[in-house]
């Protein structure tokens, strides 16, 4: 089998699962002739409009834009303008600084989210991976279970029961949410983790440093995670692509605050008006499409850069 | 051949600088058994000596070499450095015993981690011995005493055989509950009387939790108690990071000297390949860096585990030169383990020769060589391929078959199966080591070049 | 007696494919009978079984050890998740609905146990659902049963239809793709395939909707799109085929759309290797075609990750998709869920639950029954 790619299945936020197919590539020798890919126009590409998106959204209050709460009178579902370069919706909001700053909150949310399932995944993989025996088998147990369940139903329910719209705070209900996001997070990222500690645990540089009389925790921190990096780092783009779209899909839903403005809630609002302002939703879908498309190319990239560098041609 | 016997061991008064008496090792197989990997072997290494350890793939060789490093360790036996068994050693010691005992691996490259530099991974050793010099805190000692016993009790047998079961007992209670309380009548409440069944499922359940809840607790206490002294284990351990903070650049330092003039000893340029990481290297320098790492704290021996084998034959000349150089500098002794014999005979001041976890013969090469006593030693060396056309390759003794499985060894003598000199008696008992001339000894009821009526009955021991 | 015997040779030289047959014959037949469907399942799954332990006996004990633990664990789980908060008098006040009065609660306390501790209430619901009594739902009125009964076969169409569909689209593109690799027409489909990855597929849906059944965009008197293909409600294939076809056409597409293209992806990745290996070329300087290459020598071994995914997409897939059918007003399980989450509906959430746990598990053993006919190795060696 290839190394190549596909560490996604679908970023479908019906079923978060990217664990499966993610270890089998990973675990895949590289190609040994397979040409070296260097990191293209395409890469640099994505990463600046990654950078971009980030930058505009923790810097949106500085930038001349018009207010996101503020209604325009007079310019309801009016289609793209020199004044509202995005158009408005059918309240009258600018189309185009609410998708500024709705890129703050499906941000923040999937990136704290992946980074908590990032570490927490990690060790988690890590320490299965490393251990092996009975460790090992009780965790893979628990998080076969954990990923049986149909992803955006676990964040729902978690949401919908103990923050429910309407009767927690609005920081409660983000909080929960980003919660139910980190629960998504962790089984993935755990297992490519662990599929990668076992193929590095056995390597004989590993072993080198038993002789030398090394303690556990530095093999594991100093040999084998430099060499886990890579492909966690990898698979955490794709993750937080995938997490940007559940989170989007929750507040698609009306859970989580949905007193502010993000991307799902606008093409909620937008879907009833479709058909005489579609701007409304194609410009947040659009913007969405390109980050998750921009954060699975950087993430296929990082991976196959990484593994030729390996082989050493 | 079934070597067992320490009849080739020398005595107390000769300079010994290893000595391995009877080890064994072996693997729990999964289902089908135990690997006997290592099954009574037997042999000494003498200051300043080369031992060549040769056989098959599969003879136990490469774990002969990380049971002597005890990683892990063997089954049994005893590993003595300079005369202190290295079993009796706790892990502290153990670890100060290792500047003195290194290893050198097959595969250079994949033998150094590719995401460090050169100069890290030279000079690793002596940050270990570095980080090690320095005292953890009482409470680190404690936890990391705690940690293995605690696992132990965990894996304790009683635990293990009692636990499954009780949980298989519980849902089996569980369903047996459900299925009588399915079946049952409805009751005025809207409940369901499922009665015996549904008694038996509630008993059984009720039966398997008692069961449980002291192992449930034991294992949340010890836990607990783990959690407790880890979350407290960063703490405590603060003033030794900062000790070792504050002398990071002076050992950096005096690490930077040695690393360098390891990598000089070694024929690698230091200003060259300190930055560079392993991929960028070829085989022969690999194993070079390799070699440097291993002798950056100045040991005794150094188990060498088939470094050439994956080389050129060029480079192969190359770095046994410098394994012959590096033996005079260093004053070290070395173990050299291979399957080809070409290149043992250059290397080696005296030779082993093992089978599926057995000693086959002991001697020096050249007489190995030209007067194997062993069926097997003298396959071994008519394999060597020899470049005359006057010999007729059809008369050349080749083996048949593979090595039988190391998980069900033949009995008696283990080589009897492919031997062509077995007998009755080799499948019923196993041979033991005997000597056939000075320093030349064989495991064997039908050595070759000893006549049929000489073979003694009962060996001969050499003092 | 013999015909008997017939049969179980029949099964013991193709386990696989005779129990599976048998598992689908089963579910199809008890679906067109109209057997309660825990019962047909049930069936169904009695036959995987067996079929696993003729291929690999060991193997299939393991996973059936596991089996009731995962059902109960889910169960009891979600259970206690809804349950939790709330005292006595809140879960009564829910379960009756708006309009609640002080008798009906004591009534409700009575009948549905809630003073119990909660191992014994749930103890009680499971002992219900296997008889196949899970309850009335609070919101409906109907009995849980009745409400999974109409809404499953809704949702395993759309599955069935998707799941099709994306196979349909992504083997011969993954084909295609590898055959071609990193040459143009594998670029083109590769960017296409991350492309199409990356649209979330409620925003795709949603332009789905727009541009084939809403009209599309109009400026000024031209537009691009149509109203072909409708967006909202259902028939049922009983009632209409032509219909049912057209109604679940863009909601098919929708969800078929991004798992293609991960599928293809899969299958591209796999075979690009396969197709380096030493009895490809060997095949090749025999002088066989590329496309029975291709086809009949290469694509069986490059399967393997592509049906651990699609096992695993169908297997979460039984529990119906949620935003699809929510966006297209499909009254499958997923909608009754999400409706059912948030009206606090517990019983459904539990009988839904149920369903999902059981059809996880049943696909699962059903993938793996397929990993032994796709690999003799498995057959033998997995345990």
């Amino acid at each position: 089998m290839s190394g190549l790619d596909t560490a996604v299945v679908s970023t479908s936020s019906e079923h978060v699962t990217l664990g499966v197919d993610a270890e089998a590539a990973i675990l895949a020798e590289a190609d040994e002739t397979y040409q070296a890919r260097k990191l293209g126009f395409w890469f640099w590409a994505s990463v600046g409009w990654l950078a971009f998106l980030v930058l505009s959204a923790v810097f949106a209050d500085l930038l001349p834009l018009k207010d996101p709460m503020a209604t325009f009178r007079g310019v309801a579902r009016d289609g793209p303008s020199a004044a509202h370069w995005f158009g408005a919706d059918n309240i009258g909001h600018d189309v185009f600084s609410r998708t500024l700053y709705g890129a703050r909150r499906s941000l923040a949310v999937a990136t704290v989210a992946t980074l908590v399932g990032f570490t927490v995944g990690g060790v988690i993989g890590l320490v299965s991976g490393f251990y092996r025996r009975t460790l090992d088998d009780a965790i893979v147990a628990v998080l076969d279970i954990m990923l049986a369940i149909p992803g955006l139903v676990l964040a729902l329910a978690l949401v919908a029961f103990f923050a429910p719209p309407g009767r927690a705070s609005p920081t409660s209900q983000t909080v929960w949410a980003t919660f139910a996001l980190s629960i998504l997070a962790v089984p993935t990222i755990a297992r490519v983790a662990r599929a990668q500690t076992m193929v590095w645990a056995d390597r004989d540089f590993v072993l080198a440093s038993r002789t030398l009389g090394t303690r556990n925790l530095r093999i594991i921190v100093r040999e084998v995670l430099p060499n886990i990096l890579p492909a966690m780092v990898s698979i955490a783009f794709i993750g937080l692509a995938v997490l940007i779209v559940v989170e989007a899909a929750l507040a698609f839903f009306g859970v989580g605050d949905v007193s502010g403005v993000s991307w799902g809630i606008m093409i909620q609002n937008g879907r009833s008006q479709v058909d005489r302002a579609p701007h409304m939703v194609l410009f947040p879908a659009l913007f969405m499409f390109m980050t998750i498309l921009s954060l699975n190319f950087v993430g296929d990239q990082v991976r196959t850069f990484f593994d030729v560098r390996e082989s050493g041609i | 051949m079934a070597g067992s016997g320490t009849a080739h061991l020398r005595g107390e008064d000769d300079d010994l600088v290893l000595r391995v008496d009877h080890l064994v090792v072996e693997f729990p197989a999964g289902r089908f058994g135990t690997v006997h990997a290592v099954s009574d072997v037997s042999f000494d290494l003498a200051n300043g000596e080369t031992l060549g350890i040769v056989g098959e793939s599969g003879c136990g060789k490469s774990t002969t070499a990380k049971a002597i490093m005890r990683v892990p360790p063997p089954t049994s036996g005893h590993i003595r450095l300079d005369g202190v068994d290295l079993a009796t050693l706790g892990a502290e010691q153990m670890r100060d015993v290792r500047s003195r005992l290194q290893m050198i691996f097959q595969d250079a490259i994949s033998s150094l981690n590719p995401r460090r530099r050169i100069r890290d991974v030279v000079a690793e050793p002596l940050v270990i011995r570095w980080l090690e010099s320095h005292r953890r805190s009482p409470l680190i000692r404690l936890w990391e005493r705690y940690v293995p016993r605690m696992l132990r009790l965990w894996r304790h047998p009683f635990v293990r055989r009692v636990t499954v079961p009780l949980l298989v007992a519980f849902f089996v209670g569980l369903v047996l509950w459900i299925a009588g309380s399915a079946t049952g009548t409805e009751q005025a409440d809207g409940t369901r009387d499922g009665g015996i069944v549904q008694a038996a499922g509630t008993v059984v359940m009720i039966a398997s939790l008692i069961g449980l809840a002291p192992i449930a607790a034991m294992f949340v206490v010890t836990a607990g108690v783990w959690l407790v002294l880890t979350v407290l284990l960063p703490l405590a351990s603060l003033p030794r990071t900062y000790r070792i903070w504050r002398e990071r650049k002076k050992f950096w330092e005096g690490a930077e000297v040695q690393v360098r003039d390891v990598l000089e000893d070694v024929g690698i340029d230091a200003d060259i390949a300190m930055d560079r990481r392993p991929h960028e290297f070829s085989g022969g320098q690999a194993q070079r860096i390799s070699i440097a790492r291993a002798l950056i704290l100045d040991p005794k021996v150094i188990i060498c585990d088939e470094p050439v084998s994956a080389l050129d034959v060029s480079v192969q000349a190359q770095v046994l030169n410098l394994l012959e150089e590096l033996k005079e500098k260093y004053g070290l002794s070395l173990i050299f383990i291979a399957h080809d014999l070409a290149v043992v005979k250059n290397i080696a001041d005296r030779v082993v020769v093992m089978y599926l976890g057995k000693v086959c013969e002991v001697g020096q090469p050249d007489e190995l060589f030209a007067r194997p006593r062993h069926p097997y030693t003298e396959i071994l060396m008519s394999a060597i391929p020899v470049i005359d056309p006057a010999i007729d390759p059809r008369a050349a003794r080749t083996i048949a078959g593979e090595p039988p499985s190391p998980i069900f060894p033949p009995s008696g003598c283990r080589f009897r199966t492919r031997c062509p000199r077995a007998s009755e008696r080799c499948a019923e008992e196993e041979p033991q080591i005997r000597e056939m001339g000075s320093g030349h000894y064989v495991a064997c009821h039908h050595p070759i070049g000893v006549a049929e009526d000489q073979v003694a009955d009962t060996p001969v021991t050499v003092g | 007696m013999p015909r008997v015997r017939a049969l179980w040779d029949a099964v013991r030289r193709k386990p696989g494919l005779t129990t599976t047959a048998g598992a689908l014959v089963v579910l199809v037949g008890g679906w067109l009978v109209g057997l309660p469907m825990l019962l047909s399942f049930l069936g169904a799954f009695a036959l995987v079984v067996v079929g696993a332990s003729v291929v690999n006996g060991r193997y299939v004990r393991r996973r059936l050890f596991i089996l009731v633990p995962t059902i109960v664990l889910v169960t009891a789980f979600t259970f206690y998740l809804e349950n939790s908060r709330g005292d006595t008098r809140d879960l009564a006040f829910q379960i009756l609905g708006p309009g609640g009065t002080e008798e009906g609660v004591d009534q409700i306390v009575q009948e549905f146990h809630l003073d119990e501790p909660m191992h014994t209430r749930y103890l009680l619901w499971l002992s219900d659902a296997v008889r196949g009594d899970l309850g009335r739902s609070a919101i409906q009125g109907q009995p849980v049963s009745e409400v999974i009964a109409n809404a499953a076969p809704v949702s395993l169409q759309l599955m069935i239809y998707a799941q099709v569909l994306a196979l349909a689209v992504a083997v011969p593109m993954g084909v295609y793709a590898a055959y071609k690799a990193n040459r143009r027409g594998d670029r083109i489909a590769s960017t296409f395939a991350l492309a199409a990855l990356s649209i979330p597929n409620f925003v795709l849906a949603v332009v789905l909707i727009l541009f084939f059944a809403l009209g599309g965009i109009r400026t000024g008197d031209t537009s691009i799109g149509s109203t072909w293909l409708p967006a909202a409600r259902y028939v049922p294939f009983g009632q209409d085929p032509v219909e049912h076809f057209r109604h679940m056409a863009l909601p098919a597409i929708a969800l078929a759309l991004g798992q293609a293209a991960g599928y293809m992806r899969i299958l591209r990745s796999d075979m690009i290797g396969t197709l380096q290996e030493n009895f490809i070329t060997t095949a090749k300087a025999k002088g066989v075609s590329d496309r029975r290459i291709l086809w009949a020598h290469a694509l069986r071994p490059s399967s393997f990750t592509l049906l651990t995914v699609f096992g695993v997409n169908t297997a979460t897939l039984v529990g119906g998709a949620l935003i699809i059918e929510t966006l297209f007003t499909l009254p499958g399980l997923g909608t009754q869920l999400g409706t059912a989450i948030f009206q606090k509906d517990f019983l459904v959430v539990q009988g839904i639950v149920l369903v999902i746990a059981v059809g996880f598990v049943l696909v699962n053993f059903l993938v793996d029954l397929l990993y032994a006919v796709l690999d003799p190795r498995v057959r033998h060696v997995r345990a």
